[in-house]
């Protein structure tokens, strides 16, 4: 169910969560939806099953995940405010812009100016 | 559980172990890494009780393993060359096995048997390293030991047999708390399977953490300045290795990176960008530091 890479150096619990919370995000993983086990991913991916264990407890302090003892473990239901990790990643990713468009001294007003017509763009698109 | 304090083990003059420290915990998988030499074979094999320490202690479960049969029966070695009768066969190694060890289980047996495909009445001398190997880690898991030391066990397995250790250990880790320490080089795969890395370099240890916060404590970033600058602008930042071409510096980073990134930062750089270093990368620079790297012993 879920792929890693074990070359990225991205550590590998953390792609777990990253992998969990997209489909997630996504509709794909349903609310109250059944995880693996930790034993069965870990074989499945050949890993350490204290890693797998460690992003199912991350995951569960961040509310992604609920744990029935003797069952398993379960997704959790979306609450509407909730920001997907798209839309985290969509942000970050403003963010950084933005910080390199200060440094570039571009001014506050030019970026509106972007921000203005792409918005406004889409909307006579919708 | 092991502990380890102040273990030495000589070898006429040459100190294999020097007053070495080291817990393991239960259902934890710890790699040895290191240089050669270093010490990784002889800690294996105290931990089996084929040495005795010269000084310090070495218990496993609060029990010394030298010469203790029960701790022994808990235990599984698998030497880097591991022996073998001349007339050795899986099945007659089987027979003389499931007498020696309490634990032993047929069921294991048949299931690894099935899982590697070794004839048991072949010959294992005849047959090759890999197979070897594959004869030697059968018989280790239908011991079901509680304690695994493995010396450099992925050398001549192949990819797939790999993924089916990598797999049964997983498995067992997490069914049974196996507890694993395993040497090797292959430091790529030691970052899948290791909760805890410990390097040895000249029988001490030179790093022992968890894994991840090894990655998390170390960075390699490539910083370039429009101006030449004096190497000297790094000496408040815990920069461990540095490489240099013309305005563009390669430094390795031990810290986290919240805390450099703003000290590198306030040095006002063209540009900057940081990395994790990979498990082999982190062995270097480290070895690096200990005095023992490419420019010294070529």
């Amino acid at each position: 169910m879920f792929q890693i890479n074990t070359a990225s150096g991205v550590p590998i619990y953390e792609q777990l969560i990253h992998n969990v919370t997209r489909l997630r995000d996504s509709g794909v993983l349903k609310p109250h939806d059944r995880l693996p086990s930790v034993r069965s991913l870990a074989v499945e991916l050949g890993i350490n099953p204290n890693t797998v264990a460690k992003a199912y407890r991350e995951l569960e302090t961040r509310g992604f995940i609920y744990s029935i003892y003797g069952k398993g473990s379960f997704v959790s239901e979306r609450a509407e405010e909730d920001v997907t990790v798209p839309q985290m990643a969509a942000l970050q990713s403003f963010r950084s812009a933005v910080q390199q468009a200060y440094k570039e001294r571009l001014s506050s007003a030019q970026l509106k100016q972007i921000i203005d017509s792409i918005y406004e763009g889409g909307r006579q698109h919708d | 559980m092991i502990e380890i304090s102040g273990l030495t083990k000589k070898f006429d003059k040459i100190t294999a172990l020097d007053a070495l420290d080291l817990t393991v915990q239960n259902g934890s998988v710890t790699g040895l890494i290191g240089s050669n030499g270093g010490g990784k074979s002889t800690l294996l094999r105290i931990l089996a009780g084929v040495f005795r320490p010269d000084s310090g202690s070495v218990l496993i479960d609060g029990e010394r393993p030298f010469d203790n049969p029960k701790i022994k029966g808990d235990c599984y070695f698998v030497s880097d060359y591991p022996f073998f009768y001349s007339d050795s066969t899986l099945s007659n190694t089987a027979a003389l096995y499931r007498r020696l060890y309490p634990h032993w289980s047929e069921e294991e047996f048949e299931r690894c048997c099935a899982m590697f495909p070794i004839d048991r009445k072949q010959k294992i001398l005849n047959m090759s390293k890999g197979m070897q190997r594959q004869a030697a880690l059968i018989i280790a898991l239908s011991t079901c030991p509680k304690y695994l030391f493995l010396d450099e066990i992925f050398d001549g397995l192949d990819a797939v047999v790999r993924l089916v250790l990598k797999r049964l250990l997983a498995e067992r880790v997490d069914a049974q708390q196996l507890t694993v320490v395993i040497a090797s080089h292959n430091l790529r795969e030691l970052e899948d399977l290791c909760d805890n890395i410990c390097l040895l370099h000249r029988g001490k240890v030179v790093v022992e953490r968890d894994i991840d916060s090894l990655r998390e404590n170390y960075r390699k970033v490539q910083i370039g300045f429009s101006e030449p600058q004096e190497d000297a602008i790094f000496d408040n930042v815990p920069v461990v290795g540095v490489w240099r071409s013309g305005n563009v510096f390669n430094l390795t980073l031990k810290g986290k990176e919240e805390d450099f990134m703003p000290q590198l930062e306030a040095l006002q750089p063209a540009f900057i960008s940081a990395m994790p270093l990979t498990l082999e990368e982190v062995f270097i620079s480290e070895m690096e530091a200990a005095g023992y790297d490419a420019n010294h012993i070529c």
